[in-house]
């Protein structure tokens, strides 16, 4: 009787064990590794980045993956001022938007040469959020999401209205390829490599400023401003700040954009895109920044899977959403261990469960 | 003898597989990839094209395909968005099986496929008119199915002139294609002495009640006396611009933009339909071309051939999805040798007078756009049913 269950108790190990390792490879858990580990796996992150346009060496993957960094770009953004800041933003289309339309305006108007033009669309989509965020950074919770949405709408009546500036409904047309000191960006793999440097670039600035003195202040902020103000922390001034900066990578994706698709035009950054985005920051997993980017590859590739199925789509998508939602309820980058743990276990047990043993 | 029995089983499985007919037969396939809006404001004009370009294909594979090739059509949803329009370009373009890509709708989404389709080297076929600009961005593997925005709004200038409006009041959706069409129908009209106001009011294709809109254009139309109201706009708000403007009581008629020649415009719409007149293509009304129209047959046997599997007729999108395979199939037998994309290409091009339900196309190096004005024909709506009028010096 013991040797059957301690057999039982060796299968169930190994059943859990398995999976948890080749997960732990993919997805770490931000609250479980050493310091050393982190380095390690950070390293194998940047290899697999590396090597998989080489190992899977078709247009059609270089060109999902170029869509999934420029959203994780953006969703990393997102998530610092969501997910650390512990703010909502539902405008961060516009941010993105504004962008692609700084680039495209430069390049094809004004032939400013595009690595001007990068770094400028991540400038102007600061100075606006600086503007802007001044006033609405005062309203808090769902006022303060209401004013993000409001203001998105408002970026979208301006660019549909400004014909001669944005070309209207139309939108403009033709923006170059990236390309820096006359090397040219011209194919899906030069652009991968290009955005996913851009995004590491910036993982590791996210990565050093949300272990700064600003990331725990932050994290003060989130928990509670009221607290935060009380130890001398300029609660109006880091969030601006962390807003800003949220803003001005939503205008480097946006600048990419732009050069990937050769097009700017409205309907690309309407309320459809924000709601994406969240999304993706949500269900990749909030106050983490490895999640943003699992939720941009996996909602990058599950939109593009499910196309086949046509006006199906939509509704299967939904149905995912869902059930994502609802068993991992963290967000796929948080705890994700914990909670494959308890699904397998859930799974394990159901047998016994009904057969009232447990 | 436990082991003989499974082993004879496999045996007669492949020898059955190996001298099965179909295995000898078939040849490789032709296929195509369908990008289109199946999700979004166009889902339902998607769904005809759809019905339309299988059962097309259906015809001609049962005849034999072409020299025992099948046509096999590939179906992907870009959901009205720009990132998986392009994805689902990228994805066609890696099978190299597929020799040609058709869709999508949109202008926007257009110029990024136009860009793909380009630097990829695979035939596009697009078959929305579209703007004349998006047309210009990249020609050599784009090829239009439907005439341009200019003809377009040349035809309704021509209905206009008809009907003597002197003026009209425009009042375009927030579309390229509408704003397009508004512009082009302006610059005519005004070079024939027509007075053209365009609102400001505009709408969007996903908008489900224009009446605050046409309240504020109500004043106008009175004040300004306008003849005609132009609801330059496609899909669903097309029928509701017309209910809503009869429900404020505006008598004035109402035109429309060629996408009111959707079959689902006048169930949507019902009696604010009647009276409202647009320039559409011949499959619109199939059984009232004129007995020696060279495309006459043609629109009546494929309106039947709909009729009798979809129950619904033929209709302006229908026409285009009908037009598209017929084209790719005529292609394809001139092509020689081995089908490449760019043999294909070549081929395509080189489209001389074939007939068509939309009329005759005719391709050329400097010309992809096929169809011309006099491809297309004036259409009324009359007692819940297309009507085409005819206007002496205009048709």
């Amino acid at each position: 009787m013991v040797e059957t269950k301690k057999n039982e108790f060796r299968k169930r190990d190994l059943f859990y064990l398995v999976p948890l390792w080749l997960l732990s490879l993919i997805a770490p858990d931000p609250y479980l590794y050493h310091k050393k580990e982190f380095k390690k796996k950070d390293l194998f992150y940047l290899g697999a980045i590396g090597l998989a346009p080489l190992i899977w060496s078709d247009p059609h993957f270089h060109h999902l993956m170029v869509l999934a960094g420029i959203y994780a770009i953006l969703s990393l953004g997102l998530s610092l001022f969501m997910g650390y800041a512990g703010q909502i933003s539902l405008g961060h289309a516009a941010f993105f938007g504004i962008g692609a339309y700084t680039t495209a305006i430069l390049t094809t108007r004004y032939g400013v040469p595009i690595f001007l033009a990068f770094w400028a669309s991540a400038a102007s989509a600061a100075a606006i959020a600086s503007f802007i965020g001044r006033p609405i950074l005062k309203l808090k919770g769902y006022f303060l999401a209401l004013a993000t949405l409001g203001f998105g709408e408002i970026f979208l009546v301006v660019l549909r209205e400004s014909t001669d500036l944005t070309g209207g409904v139309i939108g403009i047309f033709g923006i170059p390829w990236f390309s820096v000191m006359g090397f040219i960006f011209d194919t899906y793999l030069k652009q991968y490599y290009l955005t996913w440097g851009v995004l590491v670039g910036l993982f590791v600035f996210s990565k050093n400023l949300v272990r700064s003195k600003v990331g725990r202040a932050l994290l003060a902020v989130a928990a509670s401003e009221d607290a935060a103000s009380s130890v001398g922390i300029n609660v109006p001034r880091i969030k601006l700040e962390i807003f800003i900066l949220s803003a001005a990578y939503a205008g480097l994706a946006g600048s990419l954009f732009a050069c990937v698709m050769s097009i700017a035009n409205p309907e690309a950054f309407s309320l459809g895109l924000t709601v994406l985005i969240v999304m993706m920051v949500i269900l990749g997993g909030m106050g983490n920044l490895y999640g943003p980017i699992a939720g941009a590859i996996l909602l990058t590739w599950l939109t593009d899977i499910l196309s086949r199925y046509q006006e199906y789509s939509l509704p299967a998508y939904g149905m995912i959403l869902i059930l994502l939602l609802i068993f991992f309820p963290d967000g796929i980058g948080t705890r994700l261990n914990v909670r494959v743990i308890y699904l397998i276990g859930y799974w394990a047990k159901k047998k016994k469960r009904d057969e009232g043993k447990l | 003898m436990k082991k003989i029995v499974p082993l004879i089983s496999v045996l007669t499985l492949i020898l059955m597989t190996w001298v099965s007919p179909a295995y000898v037969a078939e040849k490789s396939l032709y296929k195509i990839g369908v990008n289109l809006e199946f999700t979004g404001p166009w889902a339902e004009v998607t769904k005809t094209v759809r019905n339309a370009m299988v059962l097309e294909v259906e015809r001609i594979n049962k005849m034999g395909g072409i020299d025992g090739h099948s046509i096999e059509l590939l179906f992907e949803d870009n959901g009205f968005d720009l990132g998986r329009t392009a994805a689902n370009m990228t994805k066609f373009t890696k099978d190299k099986q597929i020799i040609a890509v058709v869709g999508p709708f949109e202008d926007n989404l257009q110029a990024t496929s136009r860009a793909i389709a380009e630097r990829e080297k695979i035939t596009n076929i697009i078959i929305c008119p579209s703007n004349p600009m998006v047309r210009a961005l990249k020609q050599k593997w784009a090829f239009n199915i439907a005439q341009s925005d200019i003809i377009v709004s040349q035809k309704l200038v021509d209905l206009s002139l008809a009907r003597k409006y002197k003026k009209v009041l425009v009042f375009p959706a927030a579309i390229p294609l509408a704003k397009s069409l508004a512009e082009f129908y302006k610059r005519f009209g005004e070079e024939k002495g027509m007075k053209i106001i365009i609102s400001q009011e505009t709408h969007k294709p996903t908008d489900i009640d224009m009446t605050p809109q046409l309240i504020k254009l109500k004043p106008i139309i009175e004040k300004e006396k306008i003849d005609a109201f132009y609801a330059c706009t496609a899909g669903p708000p097309g029928p509701i611009i017309c209910k809503n403007l009869r429900t404020l009581g505006v008598k004035t008629p109402i035109l429309g933009t060629h996408a009111f020649g959707f079959g689902f415009i006048i169930a949507l719409g019902g009696e604010a339909m009647e009276g409202v007149e647009f320039g559409a293509g011949k499959p619109v009304v199939p059984d009232q071309l004129d007995e020696n129209d060279p495309v006459r047959t043609i629109n009546l046997d494929f309106d039947k051939r709909m009729r009798e599997r979809d129950g619904v007729g033929l209709d302006q999108i229908a026409g285009h999805a009908h037009d598209t395979i017929s084209l790719i199939y005529d292609a394809l037998k001139r092509c020689q040798g081995k089908v490449t994309r760019a043999i294909f290409r070549d081929a395509l091009e080189n489209t001389k007078g074939h007939k068509n339900c939309h009329g005759i196309y005719n391709y050329s190096p400097t010309d992809h756009d096929g169809l011309s004005k006099k491809d297309m024909v004036f259409i009324r709506i009359e007692g819940g049913k297309f009507k085409r009028i005819k206007f002496p010096g205009f048709e």
